[in-house]
């Protein structure tokens, strides 16, 4: 009797080795579930969406704070995007543009700026973050090159498991990029839209994480001019940006 | 950060104002996944919480994972917060680089043409950078500074050779001349400007007439 259990559990062990871990056709799933999320996304013309926002801070002691905001986004492509933000401290700021113009607002601290860029929701957007060095998370979701921003780490998407997230079965895939280890969820019927977004960041020190949950989706939002147009506060004061120049490698 | 980075930065200002009309800047579970681990736990160990002020205060608010980006790069969250440094430090090092600034704001226009040819490229080589480096984190080396015509714009533009403050060691004294307003702490001035998504201060030359 025991000879045979050993034998079992030398066959139990061999099969755990032999047996792939994943599933034959769960990496196609996967990535056929980015894809056709990202696809959703860039093609919808309007959209809005609640984002509440956790992430990490790693000071310089090594000490892991978070912090937190919700982000309230209204977007009618190709040209008007607004996001609104209310931090975990109650201050708020946001972001308007109306195809020719970017502003972002600061509600607390009554100031303002504004940069004028026409073009698309998606050229601003870059901008925003590359050139003026400002903060704008998960905008890749909001972008209409998605879906080619996507292709390069499908082959790495893997189906962690089916899951039930906010009593919806969504499908929990995960992906790795070259610095950032990704996790969203995706709803297993109705429309592929992420219920909750997860990214760490592998190689900063303290491997800290941002973490959204996406809610109130509308693909149909009434989004008038005027909700992207910037008119500042009362009593609000002009500020310029700071850039960061980069000096060229020697 | 601890080593020089390799990517190294300087700030210039972009002029970002309306009346411009333009930019001047111009487990176990499927998949193999193993769903143990420290942080599976949940729990908040055994260690002993550290106090600390609120967000403003003693804590840095930026960092990689603030960009929420999937790309891996941050907006400002590679500078580290520089608060705990002392005002007093820096306004000496301010003062001692005075001589040196005029020199950096005639060389700043030259330098700002060059910036808007190489800017692009500067980009891409800090994207390169940043992947390698892997957030090493830590202060850039600031820069000569640009000038352009409105008034917010001169008042940032004659002094950003130093880093953004996110606080004031002072009760400062205000003072609005041409619609900005500056912050007086002992012999130094600041004017606010957006920094990496976050409202900051940072150090300019007196108000005419102050």
């Amino acid at each position: 009797m025991r000879q045979t259990r050993g034998a079992l559990l030398v066959v139990a062990v061999l099969g755990a080795v032999i047996v792939p871990s994943t599933a034959p056709g769960e990496e196609n799933r996967a990535a056929a579930r980015l894809e056709a999320m990202a696809t959703f996304l860039a093609k919808a013309q309007r959209l809005s969406v609640t984002i509440d926002c956790a992430y990490d801070v790693v000071q310089d002691s090594g000490e892991k704070i978070e912090f937190g905001e919700r982000r309230v986004v209204a977007l009618r492509r190709p040209d008007h995007a607004r996001i609104d933000v209310t931090r975990r401290d109650g201050s708020r700021r946001g972001l308007l543009f109306d195809g020719t113009q970017l502003a972002v607002f600061d509600l607390d601290e009554k100031v303002y700026a504004t940069v004028s860029k026409p073009g698309t929701v998606d050229a601003a957007f870059d901008y925003f973050v590359n050139d003026l060095n400002m903060r704008l998370p998960l905008r890749e979701i909001l972008k209409t090159d998605f879906p080619r921003e996507l292709k390069d780490v499908l082959g790495s998407a893997r189906l962690v498991g089916e899951e039930q997230l906010g009593g919806a079965a969504t499908d929990h895939i995960a992906f790795r990029g070259h610095t950032t280890d990704a996790q969203l969820w995706i709803p297993r019927d109705g429309d592929p839209l992420p219920k909750r977004i997860v990214i760490t960041y592998r190689l900063a020190g303290g491997q800290p994480q941002f973490e959204a949950d996406l809610g109130a989706w509308n693909l149909a939002p009434d989004l008038p001019d005027t909700l992207f147009t910037f008119t500042p506060a009362a009593g609000a004061e002009q500020i310029p940006i700071l850039v960061p120049r980069r000096e060229k490698k020697p | 950060m601890t080593g020089a980075p390799r990517g190294a930065a300087v700030w210039v200002t972009a002029l970002v104002i309306a009346v411009a009309g333009d930019v001047a800047a111009r487990g176990g579970g499927r998949g193999g996944y193993s769903r143990g681990g420290a942080a599976a736990a949940g729990s908040f160990g055994q260690g002993r919480a550290t106090s600390g002020t609120q967000r403003g205060g003693y804590y840095g608010t930026q960092g990689p994972a603030a960009s929420g980006t999937f790309a891996g790069r941050s907006s400002g969250g590679n500078r580290q917060d520089t608060r705990h440094e002392g005002m007093e430090q820096r306004r000496e090092q301010y003062q001692q680089n005075a001589q040196q600034r005029q020199q950096q704001r005639n060389d700043a226009r030259e330098d700002w043409q060059n910036y808007g040819t190489n800017r692009r490229e500067d980009w891409q080589d800090y994207a390169d950078d940043h992947y390698d480096d892997h957030y090493d984190g830590g202060e850039y080396p600031y820069g000569a500074a640009v000038v352009a015509g409105a008034a917010v714009g001169a008042a940032v533009g004659t002094a950003v050779a130093t880093p953004p403050y996110w606080t004031l060691d002072c009760i400062p004294n205000t003072v609005v001349v041409g619609g900005t307003t500056y912050y007086q702490c002992g012999s130094a001035w600041y004017v606010r400007a957006y920094s990496g998504g976050d409202v900051a201060y940072t150090m300019v030359n007196p108000p005419t007439g102050y």
